[in-house]
């Protein structure tokens, strides 16, 4: 009478074991699982003891080994497959990628030209001792400290250029030409003091020196525009 | 008529900041135009509604932040025009990049300086842009042989009538 009921409780204890990995869970008392655990992880498949009197449960056991062994060959040929792929794409899109960074570098290319021809415009206009710029700085100076054009003017004397549309004063109108082999540069710019709607123009010209290269002024003068006209000579090298 | 002539400086100020607007709404509106179209669902009527909503809610940001960037700047070059009493393109490049760097104050010290220089270096393209298109425009009407002379109003030390053009 023991061996039955000894055998009746193994029974129970390989159905649950099976079902327990069809995902399917019993009301069971917990004890007798947390106890029997390690009697499962010992052997593999404990019901085969028992097929003369269990069919069906062969019959599972025998499904799910087969079950493993067809993910284990799904695994594999997914491993075998994902080396093949990039080898066979990776020429596509390194032709693909090339193009569009030889595409890309010109645009780019073409950007930091324009970027430095506008630059170089701009620090050839402010730095060079050449510049119409310039030499309006130069000019500009010796108009200011000028005692007469202070007296007629007033004390803060601005300067400025041609007026353009938005109002910006800032470009002095400038001609340049050659005469006997040398340079010359004639620039016209106006100038303002407190005196309320006193405004006058300055005349300048400049040569260049053989020796050095730089423009020497040729003559200053400023014209008073508004009443009463006259003419102040600021330098008159002729 | 010259001694009714504006000075341009203070009134310059409000028509750059309105110029400054219309730039930025104008220009944000096409920009918008286009970012909506892509990001509205499939469907002709869904796109045309979303290029119309996107115009609608972000067009008039962008030209507040493009006025406010005109208006700044405009104010910070009369001011220079008026403490250096000169008007030269260095007044432009230091306006822009005193510009750049307040409107980045709240950024920190490290992105003040990176958006100063950004905007000293859009102000000196500008200006490069602006000399070259003077340059350009100026040759169209210049003269093969202008006559130089020296001009009337100095002291005769040679026969001298007229002077040359100026450009």
């Amino acid at each position: 009478m023991s061996s039955l009921v000894l055998r009746i409780g193994r029974t129970t204890n390989c159905v649950q074991h099976i079902l327990k990995r069809v995902h399917v869970r019993l009301q069971q008392p917990r004890s007798s699982l947390l106890t029997l655990d390690p009697v499962f992880q010992t052997n593999h498949c404990p019901c085969s003891k028992w097929a003369f009197y269990h069919t069906r449960s062969l019959y599972t056991g025998v499904y799910l080994c087969s079950r493993k062994d067809e993910q284990k060959d799904t695994d594999q040929l997914s491993v075998s497959r994902s080396p093949h792929t990039p080898s066979r794409g990776s020429a596509t899109q390194k032709v693909k990628q090339a193009g569009k960074d030889f595409t890309y570098l010109i645009v780019v290319l073409i950007g930091l030209g324009v970027t430095g021809g506008l630059l170089y415009v701009v620090f050839q206009e402010l730095f060079s001792s050449s510049s119409p710029s310039k030499i309006y700085g130069k000019a500009f100076e010796r108009c200011r400290s000028h005692p007469e054009v202070i007296g007629a003017f007033g004390e803060p004397i601005k300067g400025f250029g041609e007026t353009s549309r938005r109002g910006r004063r800032q470009q002095v109108s400038h001609l340049e030409y050659m005469k006997d082999g040398l340079k010359y540069m004639r620039l016209k710019f106006y100038i303002e003091g407190s005196e309320p709607g006193l405004r006058g123009t300055v005349h300048s010209e400049s040569k260049e020196n053989p020796e050095t290269g730089k423009y020497e002024f040729r003559y200053i003068f400023v014209e008073i525009d508004t009443y009463p006209r006259r003419t102040i000579v600021i330098e008159d090298n002729r | 008529m010259e001694e009714y002539a504006r000075e341009p400086c203070p009134w310059r100020i409000v028509d750059d900041c309105g110029g400054a607007f219309t730039m930025g709404a104008i220009g944000g509106g096409v920009f918008q135009t286009v970012k909506g179209f892509r990001n509205a669902p499939v469907g002709v009527r869904h796109r045309l509604r979303g290029s119309a909503n996107a115009v609608r809610v972000r067009a008039p940001q962008i030209g507040g932040s493009f006025a406010v960037w005109g208006g700044l700047f405009s104010t910070i070059d009369c001011g220079l025009v008026r403490l250096r009493g000169k008007e030269d393109p260095w007044n432009s490049i230091t306006s822009g990049a005193m510009t750049g760097a307040i409107l980045a104050a709240r950024s920190g010290p490290l992105a003040m300086v990176g958006s100063a220089m950004m905007g000293g270096i859009l102000l000196a393209l500008i200006e490069g842009f602006g000399i070259l298109l003077t340059r350009y425009t100026a040759q169209q009407f210049q003269n093969s042989s202008p006559i130089v002379e020296d001009p009337k109003q100095l002291p005769p030390k040679e026969e001298a009538r007229g002077y040359g053009q100026y450009q």
